[in-house]
């Protein structure tokens, strides 16, 4: 029953830990927001603020859960849970350190090795939408449904040319699996060979999360709350936690593609993992203090005439390297 | 036999998205039970080993396809759908008809035996475990069969060209 | 478009090394400016006498009503103010007061003022009407910057 335990552990630790980063990156963006607008940020709640991602889950608890009157109640309440386990589930296939031996097991610092990896991500983010329009939809009021139709749009949209970015490592490397790409890089990272497709894969991956400047889904400014407007209490914090959980996951990818994963000199692999996931975190959240939101159709307009090109253009030039180098 | 359970939870749930299709009253309910099947179909794929499709079907159906679906049925707000009765009797009789006729081609080729023994190809499954799917299907798709993969790309590109037609409006 | 969000991206760490903004208020305190309305004080002669007169012109003055004064007759043996009368009843409601200062301005004694106070808190309504015992001050130095804010203005000789 050794095998299983180790799955169990795995299991509980890995989504245990993404859990508590996605939880405290709120805890981040505050603080990151406050340094860039000449503030302190929570710094009450434990040293440094530091407990202040607790407080906020325990008075998120002790809040009443509203349902609007004409709501659709048992997809109003399933939407916030299709939308963060896909989230997490996605968190699965990624590599968080090299393999190993604990007590005379080896065991690989991943949850499941699927030799689709990759794939396995897209999927779950196809369906981590479905949280978004359904929650937006049960909700039966305006904002709501506007934001959730925007966001599925968007998200469609964005998806194709985050796929494509990540095509020419795929190539590159010959796999689809997360494991065998950062094999691939044990001599330098592949963002020295795809610096186009790392460029086109962190703008999709804004959109993806529907970070700034491509955050229509929920401007607060026209849409209020945008897909959760009508979510209070749990299930708002559910939805929110769903959120940091994609960010991160998506972060973990763009590690694993272009900056080598957990490889690194000197500091354990999993620190190194961290280190560069946090760093993707800082640059949203820096991001997203700086600049302004795109209009609907600069959106739309940028995603299919910008990045999808760009994105195919770079697995065509990819190709033809990898053509030429092999003949 | 974790694998049996496997199949029959997914086959499970994939029959039970398809019989909410047809059934449930609420067009959004129907277009859910839909994705449930599509994902259930996904699982069933995954017990025969065949991932690439098993996510394919995920990322392409269940992922964008319905989606689209999920946008009319919100935008047309088709929530209380009044019952409407079949104008002609017989549609009900050779929907029946059609129904006990698939079903019995079905039954036949399971008890035929031919599914289970027939004919071993170029890539039984021990081969392709052994070199992967992905790479499998992809070789095959790109030599093999690389005529008919690319009459479908024109197929799918006619398709988008005629969606773009008609969706402009008319410059006059 | 790209350089516009680079120049963002510059602005912002700019910002982010700058001076915080933020006074962490109950560690530090900011100095408040001389002319700080805040809770209201009655003054005391160097003697010790009451200045206010209960002349009422402050209750005239408030633009929400919410003094409410009632004066005495002065025993002249122990008087308690310099004049006549003196305000038996002083009450300020300080929730409905907007500390525009119109009383300090109104007084001709000089014996209202809206001190340098902001931290007052109670959990009642009730609490909140502040009585002679509140407002008045305990020794005629007691806020020194007050008492000469108003010794400086000469405007008393006539009392």
């Amino acid at each position: 029953m050794a095998w299983l335990a180790i799955i169990i552990i795995k299991v509980v630790v890995a989504f245990g830990a993404l859990l508590l980063i996605a939880a405290y990156m709120s805890w981040m963006e505050r603080r990151v927001f406050a340094l860039v607008q000449v503030r302190y940020g929570p710094n009450r709640v434990g040293p440094a603020g530091l407990l202040q991602p607790i407080a906020d889950g325990i008075k998120l608890m002790f809040k009443e859960t509203v349902v609007p009157s004409q709501a659709d109640k048992f997809v109003f309440f399933i939407a916030p849970a299709l939308t963060l386990i896909p989230a997490l589930a996605a968190f699965a296939v990624v590599p968080f350190g090299d393999a190993v031996t604990l007590f005379g097991h080896k065991i690989d610092l991943v949850v499941a090795d699927v030799n689709v990896g990759i794939l396995y991500i897209f999927a779950l983010s196809g369906i981590g939408i479905y949280g978004v329009v359904l929650g937006a939809w049960a909700s039966n009021s305006k904002y709501p449904l506007m934001g959730g139709l925007r966001a599925s749009a968007q998200l469609i949209s964005y998806e194709l040319s985050l796929g494509m970015s990540l095509l020419g490592v795929v190539m590159i490397s010959g796999s689809l699996s997360l494991k065998d790409i950062i094999a691939g890089q044990v001599d330098y990272p592949f963002i020295f060979l795809q610096p186009l497709g790392f460029i086109l894969f962190v703008v999709c991956m804004l959109a993806e999360t529907n970070r700034t400047p491509f955050d229509l889904p929920e401007a607060e400014s026209e849409l209020t709350g945008g897909f959760h407007t009508e979510y209070s209490s749990m299930n708002f914090a559910v939805y929110f936690l769903a959120e940091y959980c994609n960010m991160i996951t998506l972060s973990a990818v763009a590690a694993t593609f272009f900056l080598g994963g957990w490889r690194g000199p000197f500091l354990p692999p999993v620190l190194w993992f961290l280190i560069k996931i946090i760093a993707f975190m800082f640059f949203f959240m820096w991001l997203r203090a700086s600049s302004p939101r795109l209009r609907y159709d600069q959106l739309m307009a940028f995603g299919w005439k910008v990045l999808l090109p760009l994105a195919i253009l770079n697995v065509v030039v990819t190709a033809v390297f990898i053509y030429l180098m092999d003949s | 036999m974790p694998g049996l359970f496997l199949f029959y939870l997914t086959a499970a749930v994939t029959i039970a998205g398809a019989m909410g299709v047809v059934s449930h009253p609420n067009t959004l309910y129907c277009v859910l039970s839909l994705i449930a099947a599509f994902i259930g179909l996904a699982g069933l794929y995954l017990s025969l080993s065949a991932e690439f499709i098993a996510i394919v079907q995920v990322v392409i159906y269940a992922g964008a396809i319905m989606v689209l679906f999920l946008f009319v049925v919100m935008l047309l707000d088709l929530r209380r759908e009044e019952w409407i009765p079949l104008r002609l009797p017989i549609q009900k009789f050779t929907g029946a008809l059609i129904g006990v006729g698939l079903f019995a081609v079905i039954l036949k080729v399971i008890f035929s035996g031919s599914v289970l023994t027939g004919a071993k190809g170029e890539f039984p499954a021990e081969r392709v475990s052994e070199i992967g799917n992905t790479q499998v299907l992809g070789k095959i798709l790109l030599t093999d069969y690389l005529l008919p993969f690319q009459a479908m790309g024109v197929l799918l590109f006619v398709g988008i060209i005629g969606a773009v037609v008609l969706a402009r409006r008319r410059a006059d | 478009m790209l350089g516009e969000v680079f120049r963002g991206l510059w602005v912002t760490i700019k910002h982010s090394v700058r001076a915080r903004e933020t006074v962490q208020y109950p560690e530090v305190r900011e100095e408040l400016p001389p002319g700080y309305r805040g809770l209201h004080k009655l003054l005391l002669w160097e003697d010790g006498l009451e200045r206010c007169v209960g002349c009422k012109l402050c209750a005239a003055a408030c633009p929400v009503e919410c003094i409410f004064v009632e004066s005495g007759e002065n025993n002249p043996a122990r008087p308690v103010s310099k004049g006549e009368r003196y305000a038996r009843v002083y009450e300020i409601n300080e929730l409905r007061c907007i500390f525009c200062g119109y009383c300090e301005e109104a007084c001709p004694v000089g014996a209202i003022v809206l001190g340098g106070e902001y931290e007052f808190r109670a959990d009642s309504r009730q609490k909140f009407i502040y009585g002679k015992r509140d407002l008045l001050v305990k020794r005629p130095d007691e806020i020194p910057e007050l008492q000469r804010r108003y010794n400086e203005k000469k405007l008393l000789t006539y009392v």
